[in-house]
């Protein structure tokens, strides 16, 4: 057999074991059993400046498969698109400072969600107003007041000092509409007061990694609010959509 | 002697060490999987789902709770309740961890909860509807300043439907399927809709749920134009919950990517469909939806007129300059040139 006639040979083998199927193989030792279990002929990592690739080659039944109100993506490579569902609070205890009459006082958290598929929510709601030991409280914002008063789901202005009260503005990804800028607050619910969580973040798109927001917390007091220490407790409330 | 150089020390060491002490706002990063749990249970039967909470924090007193939740709105979103309702028994199958009791995790680290469903003989028939939350304990409170303190709750939603039979009572109905077109008026009893020939089309489909399980639409949403051309959206299959309204959507086109977009007023609210193109003539959008093995075809229809408005509008515009300035021109050739003339010389 000459050189020409064996490269031939050669190359026609490789390419018969290329087309050769991938099946899945079931291993087991004395503790573990894999069923279905796949593997892969090669894989690779690659990175340019802007993009990340990876690729893995010789899987067996790797794709989307679609029915009737079922969708299955089947391969390694289909882990990138399981995110699982997170939600992070930059800072857990808002800083108001010492709070002076007719003096905004803000603070700020950034909220961060990852999701997968079906979507999400964040609510919020407040456990009381922000109020001393003693009792005594400050009240919910109406932001600039009447005409256009801010209300537990529509913010509204809230740029004069001489308008008191507290709460919160959103600004960043997925926040509600009614957010226009950073000078639209509302009011806290209040659970004391049996009121109902608000909607502050939400995406009903398919899956995305790291959505970020920030609130802004913020309080402004009349002369004669009574000095002291006040606080609450703010519960965030991270759902997937159902 | 001694003993004031010895204190001098331990000071000086207190004052280079302490500034190196890091005190920092606690950071709170949770995640719970699965996302979602759908089962359908025969009363008297029980499941064991295992969860698992992640904490990419600072490290946590975290406390595992089931509570009730019912419908809000038309997006899937959900109104939890303040407590557990229904005759479904849940508790955790750890050794060390209780449902409504405190456990630690600490920075980095994740824990199985290993949840178990009752369902009671007897319970009836129908769906339940719970979430499985974790929640963090507040940090401890300052003294002297105003601030607020921040608890987290993750949760997985649970949806559960108790069937002795299999049988399921799938009922839905089309409420809303419409276009919102540029323009809308009534002629002879007929809605006539006007879009742009350049407008992105938002379409809205809402689904009813009358029965007393939840249903996920199966189908597609169909346009066709004057011209026979025609295109399919396949309609995402979303759980409708007994006796609520969803917006469905259609894949991929609903999907709008709001940080990049240029029409931002699309964001504010939500669309089943968003048809995009150069759009002429009369136009049909409809959808054919069932809900699974044995549930009944329903269809519903709706027509749109698209014309070429904003070109129209600048045709008129320009042919009403040109008609403006063939005018002016006619008037100044027809004026007298001796008068014109009469008057430089003046």
């Amino acid at each position: 057999m000459n050189k020409k006639n064996k490269l031939f040979l050669g190359c026609s083998l490789f390419f018969v074991f290329l087309a050769l199927p991938a099946q899945a193989i079931d291993m087991e030792s004395g503790q573990y059993r894999i069923q279905f279990g796949n593997v892969s002929s090669g894989n690779s990592k690659e990175s340019s400046s802007s993009y990340k690739m990876t690729s893995t080659l010789g899987q067996f039944a790797a794709g989307q498969f679609n029915s009737n109100g079922y969708v299955i993506k089947s391969g390694f490579e289909y882990v990138h698109t399981l995110y699982k569902f997170s939600f992070t609070v930059s800072n857990t205890t808002i800083n108001l400072g010492e709070l002076q009459p007719g003096t905004f006082s803000s603070g700020t958290t950034n909220l961060t969600v990852t999701y997968n598929g079906q979507g999400y929510q964040i609510s919020t709601i407040a456990e009381t107003p922000l109020k001393r030991i003693s009792g005594s409280f400050i009240p919910n914002t109406t932001c600039d007041g009447s005409p256009s008063s801010c209300t537990l789901n529509t913010a509204q202005p809230w740029t004069s000092s001489n308008a008191l009260g507290f709460g919160y503005s959103m600004t960043g990804q997925d926040i509600m509409s009614d957010f226009i800028n950073a000078t639209y607050f509302r009011p806290f619910p209040n659970r004391s007061a049996s009121e109902n969580p608000a909607v502050i973040m939400h995406n009903t798109n398919g899956g995305r990694k790291n959505r970020q927001s920030t609130m802004t917390f913020r309080a402004n007091i009349s002369a004669i609010q009574e000095a002291g220490t006040y606080q609450t407790v703010v519960n965030y409330i991270a759902t997937p959509t159902y | 002697m001694n003993c004031k150089r010895g204190f001098v020390a331990i000071l000086g060491i207190c004052i280079f060490l302490f500034p190196f002490v890091s005190v920092h706002a606690q950071q709170v990063s949770l995640s719970l999987s699965p996302p979602i749990l759908e089962a359908v249970i025969k009363p008297g039967k029980s499941i064991l789902i295992a969860y698992t909470v992640e904490n990419s924090g600072d490290p946590l007193v975290l406390k595992p709770q089931v509570v009730s939740f019912v419908p809000q709105g038309n997006n899937g979103e959900m109104q939890l309740k303040q407590e557990l309702s229904g005759p479904v028994r849940f508790q955790l199958d750890n050794s060390q961890i209780a449902l409504e009791e405190p456990f630690f995790l600490k920075s980095k680290d994740s824990q199985q909860l290993l949840l178990r469903i009752r369902i009671p003989e007897g319970t009836p028939e129908g769906d339940y509807y719970y979430s499985l939350l974790v929640q963090s304990e507040p940090p401890p409170t300052t003294e002297g300043i105003g601030s607020t303190r921040a608890t987290v709750k993750i949760g997985s939603p649970i949806l559960l439907t108790v069937t002795r039979t299999g049988m399921l009572d799938l009922k839905g109905k089309i409420t809303t399927f419409d276009v919102i077109p540029r323009l809308s008026f009534s002629l002879f009893g007929t809605k006539i809709q006007i879009v742009d020939s350049n407008d992105t089309i938002p379409a809205i489909l809402t689904i009813y749920n009358q029965g007393k399980n939840a249903i996920k639409p199966q189908g597609t949403l169909n346009l066709r134009g004057n011209f026979g051309e025609k295109i399919s959206y396949d309609v995402e299959p979303v759980n409708i919950l007994a006796e609520s309204e969803r917006l469905v959507t259609a894949t991929p086109s609903a999907d709008i990517d709001c940080d990049t977009i240029p029409k931002k007023g699309l964001c504010n609210n939500q669309y089943s469909l968003l048809l995009q193109g150069f759009f002429i003539g009369l136009y049909t959008l409809s959808t054919t939806i069932n809900f699974g093995e044995g549930s009944p075809l329903i269809t519903a229809n709706t027509n749109f007129i698209a014309l070429p408005l904003r070109l129209l509008v600048a045709l008129i515009i320009v042919i009403g300059i040109a008609l403006l300035l063939l005018v002016k021109l006619k008037d100044r050739k027809t004026k007298p040139k001796d008068q014109t003339d009469s008057v430089t010389e003046e």
